[in-house]
C-alpha cells in the first residue's frame, strides 16, 4: 500500500491521508472510523436538539432551550418571521396606507323613525375611501348596510351585511367602488324610536331617503 | 499555554466574524434598493459572504487539509471556484429557484463527505476512493447554489444584473482567497508540529461533526420554519 507522503503522482488517490501513517490493521481503522463517526452524529445530534432547534425554530423538546435562555431567542425570532410575513397589506388585501388629499368629514346625527317605517341614510364616498362608524337604536331595527354604485342601474345595490333586530353596530368600510354607501333601517315596534350615527370619513355628501318623501341632501365643507 | 491562548483568540475571532450567515439586514435593504450596476459594493458584498461563510470555509478546509503543494491547493480550489461559479451565475441569471435549506443541506453533507475522505473513510470502510475532484466540481456546484439562493432572496433589480452577479462573484473569489490565505498559514503552521498527524483525525471528526450539524440545522429549517 502506497505511503502517505509518497510523492509519486497517482491518478487514484490525489489527497493523501492521515491514518496512513500508522501502521494500524485495517480492522482497527474501521473501528475507528465507526467510533468517530458515532461521536461525531451524536455531538451534532445532541447540539441539534438542545441548542439549534431551540434558538432559532422555538422548538424545545427536552426543555434545555427554557434552561438556557435560548427558547426566548427563538420565540422572538419566530414572532418577527411572522410579524414580517404579514406587513405590507391587511388580511383582505387593502392597502394599510391609504393616504387622501383632503381632510376627513366627520358627524353625529340622531334620526326619528315612526313606527313600522323606514329610513335610509347614504354617504358619497370614491373607490378606496374609508368610512369609521358607530350607531346605536332606542329599539332592536331590521337593518341593511349596503351601497349603489355609480352608474348602476336604479335600485340595484350591493348588500355588505343584512340583519334584523339590531340595536347598534359598530366598524370601518373601505369603499369597493365609488357611489353611495349607507344604512337602511325598519323600525318594528309600535313606538317611534331614534337611531343615532356617528361617522367619520372622506365624505362630503350624504343623501337622506324616506318612502314618499323628497331626498334630503346634506353637503359637509 | 501558548497554544491554548492561540487556540482561544482564533476560536474568538472566528466566532465574532462568523455570527452572520446569509446576507445581513443593512446589506439586504441596500440590494433591494439597489437600480443598476454597483460593481464595488456587490464584490464586497460577495467577499463578506464567503469570508463569514461557515459552510464555505468548513469545507476549503477539508479540502486543502491534506494539500502539501501549492499546485494542488490551485487545482483544487479551481474546481470548487468553476463549480460555484457555473451555478452562482447560471441560477440567478437563469432564475432557477432552489430550496436554500435542501441546498444548504447538501453543503453541510459536503463537508461531512469531505471530512469522511480526509479519515480515509471510503477506502477503509468501502474499499474504494471516489474521484476527489470530481467530488470538488460537484460540491462546488451545490455550493454556488447557495449562494445564488441567497441573493435570489433579494429581488435584484434587471438593470445591470449581470455586472451586479459578476461583481458578486468575483467578490466571492476574492474573500475566498483572503480566508484561504489564512486557513493555509494556519495549516501550514500545524503541520511543522508533530501534533499534526496525532490531531489529523481527531481534527476531521470534529469537521464532520460541524458539517453533520450544519446537516441538521438545515433539515429542521426546512421542516419548521
Amino acid at each position: 500500500m502506497a505511503t502517505l507522503k509518497s510523492q509519486i503522482p497517482n491518478p487514484k488517490s490525489q489527497t493523501p491521508t492521515a491514518t496512513e501513517t500508522a501502521v494500524e490493521p485495517t480492522q482497527e481503522i474501521r473501528h475507528r472510523l465507526a467510533v468517530a463517526f458515532g461521536a461525531a452524529l451524536l455531538v451534532a445530534g445532541v447540539l441539534l436538539v438542545t441548542v439549534i432547534l431551540p434558538a432559532e425554530y422555538a422548538v424545545d423538546p427536552l426543555g434545555t432551550g427554557a434552561r438556557l435562555g435560548l427558547l426566548q431567542l427563538g420565540e422572538t425570532g419566530k414572532q418577527v418571521a411572522a410579524l414580517e410575513a404579514g406587513k405590507g397589506s391587511a388580511p383582505t388585501g387593502v392597502p394599510i396606507l391609504a393616504p387622501q388629499e383632503k381632510s376627513f368629514t366627520q358627524e353625529t346625527v340622531t334620526f326619528q323613525v315612526k313606527p313600522k317605517e323606514g329610513l335610509e341614510y347614504k354617504y358619497r364616498l370614491h373607490k378606496g375611501e374609508a368610512l369609521l362608524y358607530s350607531w346605536s337604536a332606542s329599539a332592536p331595527m331590521n337593518t341593511e348596510f349596503h351601497a349603489e354604485p355609480d352608474g348602476a342601474p336604479r335600485g340595484y345595490a350591493q348588500s355588505y351585511e343584512k340583519k334584523d333586530g339590531m340595536t347598534g353596530a359598530s366598524g370601518t368600510l373601505t369603499a369597493p367602488f365609488s357611489g353611495i354607501h349607507g344604512w337602511y333601517w325598519q323600525n318594528t315596534t309600535g313606538q317611534d324610536q331614534t337611531v343615532t350615527l356617528t361617522s367619520a370619513g372622506y365624505y362630503n355628501l350624504a343623501h337622506e331617503f324616506r318612502s314618499d318623501q323628497p331626498v334630503k341632501n346634506k353637503n359637509f365643507k | 499555554m501558548r497554544r491554548l491562548l492561540l487556540t482561544i483568540g482564533l476560536v474568538a475571532m472566528a466566532s465574532a466574524a462568523l455570527s452572520a450567515h446569509g446576507v445581513s439586514g443593512k446589506d439586504a435593504v441596500f440590494l433591494q434598493g439597489l437600480e443598476g450596476r454597483a460593481i464595488v459594493p456587490l464584490m464586497y458584498l460577495g467577499a463578506k459572504h464567503m469570508v463569514t461563510g461557515y459552510d464555505h470555509l468548513l469545507f476549503l478546509v477539508g479540502v486543502i487539509f491534506f494539500l502539501y503543494r501549492l499546485k494542488d491547493v490551485l487545482l483544487y480550489v479551481s474546481l470548487f471556484t468553476i463549480g460555484h461559479s457555473l451555478t452562482l451565475l447560471g441560477g440567478v441569471l437563469g432564475g432557477i429557484h432552489a430550496n436554500p435549506y435542501l441546498i444548504d443541506a447538501v453543503i453541510g453533507f459536503s463537508v461531512v463527505y469531505k471530512a469522511f475522505e480526509n479519515m480515509d473513510g471510503f477506502r477503509k470502510v468501502f474499499g474504494f476512493q471516489p474521484d476527489t475532484r470530481a467530488a470538488v466540481l460537484i460540491f462546488g456546484l451545490f455550493h454556488g447554489f447557495g449562494l445564488a439562493t441567497k441573493l435570489q432572496d433579494f429581488e435584484l433589480a434587471p438593470q445591470g444584473l449581470v455586472a451586479n452577479i459578476v461583481s458578486f462573484n468575483v467578490g466571492v473569489e476574492m474573500g475566498q482567497g483572503l480566508a484561504l490565505t489564512f486557513i493555509l498559514i494556519a495549516l501550514t503552521f500545524w503541520r511543522t508540529r508533530s501534533g499534526f498527524f496525532h490531531h489529523a483525525f481527531a481534527t476531521n471528526a470534529i469537521v464532520m461533526a460541524c458539517g453533520l450539524l450544519l446537516v441538521g440545522y438545515q433539515l429542521s429549517g426546512y421542516f419548521l420554519a
